[in-house]
């Protein structure tokens, strides 16, 4: 009896379940849907509040550019400037950098999350420019 | 010989019943409690746990695994121990929902494996994936637009978008009105060599149209042309604008009505209306005159306004289309081509009706008997096994969502008798659109379960305002109390809050241009100051925001100051104020005579909730800065203008 229970005392200690379970496949449903990355809702913001004077290749030559005071700066330029200080510079617009007041404050309508992923597209754009 | 059998039979049964508790006890999920009992150094009472929902009949033994289900101090364990992200258990507790309606699998079962985590031979009912899930919620959630389900969303919307529902019934979705053109006077309109190119290829025709491709012999399409071209009206009024009209002069009431906000010309302009690159091609003159004349007489639910033409405009623009939108060929002579064989006629229209034409097409003389596709009321939930894959392209899985995205990709794909004609849609709208199929699952939950969504009526206006809302077609592009398009950024529902009567009359009757920068720009519909003057006194005095006062406070340090915050806070980086500044935003101008007051004030202190489809920044301002900035705005008028806004920096 003894050596019984000892028995399975073993096969219980060895009967460790394996843990696997990679997310169920949809098929070609969840091929084609996929969620929206943090850099690609970058993107849509930078097309969209960013892209008219920026550029829609953040070259800093947007529909808007010409009308501005001072040339918008490129994106590249900007990432190459405030450095660690960017998120802070999109939030909070070029006059609290000291600039001109064109580019406004973003974070009270984009929120700390935009500007984060605003951020990220940015660093994109200025990849190739400091990549050479 | 009978006792040593007995005997190894009774050591046998003994064998087995030892196994199967030595099985039950080395059952998984015990293993994951006492991992979560060691995790968090509490007392967990081993054994098998259960949501158990009476109403469901469901007994759901997830949380056997997935001790920490609910344990905010393990949303970093690993699975199956992690705690349930988001906030959904607050919404759905699992002794309310269970688990499964959301995430599939079998929910008696106490094995990773039986359980259905993955799809294999013996798994009746494999659990969904991330994206599959938004389908679930759609089994209760029958709304079109499902909060925290976006592709769901999407979806529901393509299957009205592009029509799907005229042919299936899907509940919970219905069109406005009819999906395609009227077709009472095409035989007025086309010839035969137009239709034979359109029906044969419409897409090729017309790049991004909705009218799907249907699989018809050279001998089909011939007898539906013949039946099209027998569709006649009577009494079309005779006009000659080739000769009578002036196509330079049409060419300019073209831009100036702003035909582009609705028709696109070398692939530049919008998609509300067909691209008209060949309408010269398309249309007789006869039937073009009298379409331009009055739109809604030839088609009760076009989306295009009825302008209000002059007989004289309406000969030059026609002269301007049919002159010189052509891409290859000439225009069509004056008089329809004569009439078919009665008998090849009745063999079109008998054709037109089996192929479910009239879903789309509504014809006076035809009644329709229902919807010619079938419902999809429960195709959600059908079995994959039941399903035919031969045919089908490789990389298909032999699961009901495949089986869906295949069939609305390539409807002849697998089902060479099928009549569904081919859509061309992108995969991501296949996709989306297999999500909203999904959802279509019959479940009978009681109603405390299943929230009740009553599809909301389109809104209808009545009266003066809606007869003129209707001769406008302003819900082609505007949304009002949840009805119409959505080209125009803003709703009009709060738009007696924003600007005043005055400004709104004058722009009804001549629109100027507001956003430089924006390529959908207010048609000039050459409306009577009497229907501007109705227009404008209903939007004025009933679509308000009561929450929003039509006056600003007063300015604490003056207009002067606001000045100054406009110049220091680089407003004009967007806005055009006087012959400076930007294209982004709308030119401010003519502020003092546009907007009220009230509104400028509010948006400035809350640009996300007034201006939420617009790019404006929140300058966080204080209540006396939007004052002052305000007050400025206001002195914004075209002349005489004011000192202030003139005066030296």
């Amino acid at each position: 009896m003894k050596a019984a229970l000892a028995a399975c005392a073993l096969l219980v200690a060895c009967g460790e379940p394996e843990w696997a379970a990679p997310p169920p496949r949809d098929g070609l449903v969840e091929a084609h849907l996929r969620g929206v990355t943090p850099r690609e809702a970058g993107r849509r913001l930078w097309m969209t509040h960013c892209a008219i004077c920026h550029g829609l290749e953040g070259r800093g030559d947007g529909f808007n550019a010409d009308l501005l005071t001072s040339r918008p700066a490129p994106a590249a330029e900007i990432v190459a400037r405030t450095g660690a200080a960017l998120h802070a510079a999109i939030a909070r617009g070029s006059r609290a950098g000291g600039r001109s007041p064109q580019c406004p404050p973003w974070e009270g309508v984009l929120g700390g999350q935009g500007v984060a992923e605003v951020s990220l597209w940015m660093q994109q754009l200025a990849t190739p420019a400091t990549s050479h | 010989m009978m006792y040593r059998t007995l005997a190894g039979g009774s050591l046998a049964l003994l064998g087995t019943l030892t196994w199967v508790a030595v099985d039950d006890y080395r059952a998984e999920w015990r293993d994951h409690q006492q991992a979560y009992a060691a995790l968090t150094g509490a007392a967990v009472p081993i054994g098998l746990r259960q949501a158990y929902v009476p109403e469901l009949s469901l007994v759901d033994r997830c949380p056997s695994c997935h001790v920490g289900l609910d344990d905010a101090a393990m949303a970093t364990a690993n699975q199956p121990l992690t705690s349930h992200p988001g906030t959904w258990l607050a919404t759905h507790p699992p002794e309310r929902f269970g688990c499964t309606p959301c995430h599939g699998g079998d929910g008696r079962a106490t094995t990773t494996a039986a359980a259905g985590h993955q799809p294999g031979p013996d798994v009746i009912e494999p659990m969904v994936s991330p994206v599959g899930r938004e389908a679930r919620c759609g089994v209760c959630h029958r709304e079109v637009e499902v909060a925290g389900a976006p592709h769901l969303s999407e979806g529901r919307k393509l299957l009205k978008d592009r029509g799907c529902v005229a042919c299936h019934d899907v509940p919970g979705i219905a069109l406005d009105q009819p999906f395609g053109e009227a077709l009472d006077s095409v035989g007025d309109k086309s010839s035969r060599a137009w239709l034979v190119r359109w029906l044969t290829n419409p897409n090729q025709v017309r790049p991004g149209t909705k009218m799907p491709r249907f699989r018809l012999s050279d001998a089909d399409t011939d007898q539906l042309a013949t039946f099209l071209l027998s569709l006649r009206r009577e009494g079309l009024p005779a006009a000659d604008p080739l000769n009578e009209g002036d196509p330079e002069a049409g060419r300019s009431l073209f831009g100036q009505a702003r035909c582009t906000t609705c028709h696109s010309l070398k692939g530049k302009g919008g998609t509300l209306g067909p691209a008209l690159d060949r309408v010269g091609e398309e249309a007789r003159p006869r039937w073009l005159v009298a379409w331009l004349t009055d739109p809604h007489a030839l088609d009760p639910n076009t989306l295009m306004p009825h302008y209000g033409f002059s007989r004289t405009e309406v000969l030059d623009l026609a002269a301007y289309l049919l002159d010189e939108l052509i891409v290859d060929g000439t225009p069509l002579p004056a008089e329809p081509e004569p009439l078919g064989a009665p008998e090849a006629i009745d063999a079109g229209r008998a054709l037109f009706q089996a192929l479910g034409c009239p879903d789309c097409h509504r014809l006076k003389e035809l009644r329709r008997k229902g919807q010619s596709a079938p419902a999809l009321r429960g195709i959600g939930g059908r079995s994959p096994h039941r399903l035919g894959f031969a045919g089908l392209p490789e990389g298909t899985h032999r699961s009901l969502s495949d089986w869906l995205y295949r069939k609305i990709e390539r409807p002849e794909a697998g089902f060479p008798e099928a009549k569904m004609p081919q859509h061309g849609l992108e995969p991501h709208a296949i996709a989306a659109m297999t999500l909203a199929l999904l959802s279509l699952r019959d479940v009978s939950w009681p109603v405390t379960v299943m929230p009740v969504a009553s599809p909301t009526p389109a809104f209808e206006p009545r009266g003066a305002f809606g007869s003129l809302v209707s001769t406008y077609r302003c819900l082609s592009c505007h949304r009002l109390q949840g009805t119409g398009g959505d080209l125009s950024h803003a709703p009009l529902d709060r738009e007696g809050s924003k600007v005043q009567p005055e400004w709104l009359e004058d722009f009804l009757v001549q629109p100027d241009t507001l956003r430089v920068a924006q390529a959908e720009r207010m048609p000039n519909l050459r409306m009577p100051r009497s229907d501007a003057k109705v227009l404008s006194a209903i939007i004025s005095n009933v679509y308000r925001d009561d929450r929003i006062p039509l006056s600003a406070p007063p300015p604490v340090l003056g207009p002067e100051h606001g000045r100054r915050l406009f110049d220091a806070l680089g407003c004009r980086a967007c806005h055009l104020e006087g012959s400076k500044g930007g294209y982004v935003g709308p030119d401010l101008a003519r502020s003092g005579v546009r907007l009220r007051s009230g509104w400028v004030y509010m948006a400035l202190l809350n640009p996300k909730l007034l201006l939420p489809d617009f790019v404006h920044p929140d300058y966080a301002l204080g209540d006396g800065d939007a004052a002052d900035l305000t007050a400025f705005l206001m002195t914004l008028r075209p002349e005489p203008k004011p000192s202030p806004a003139e005066g030296p920096p």
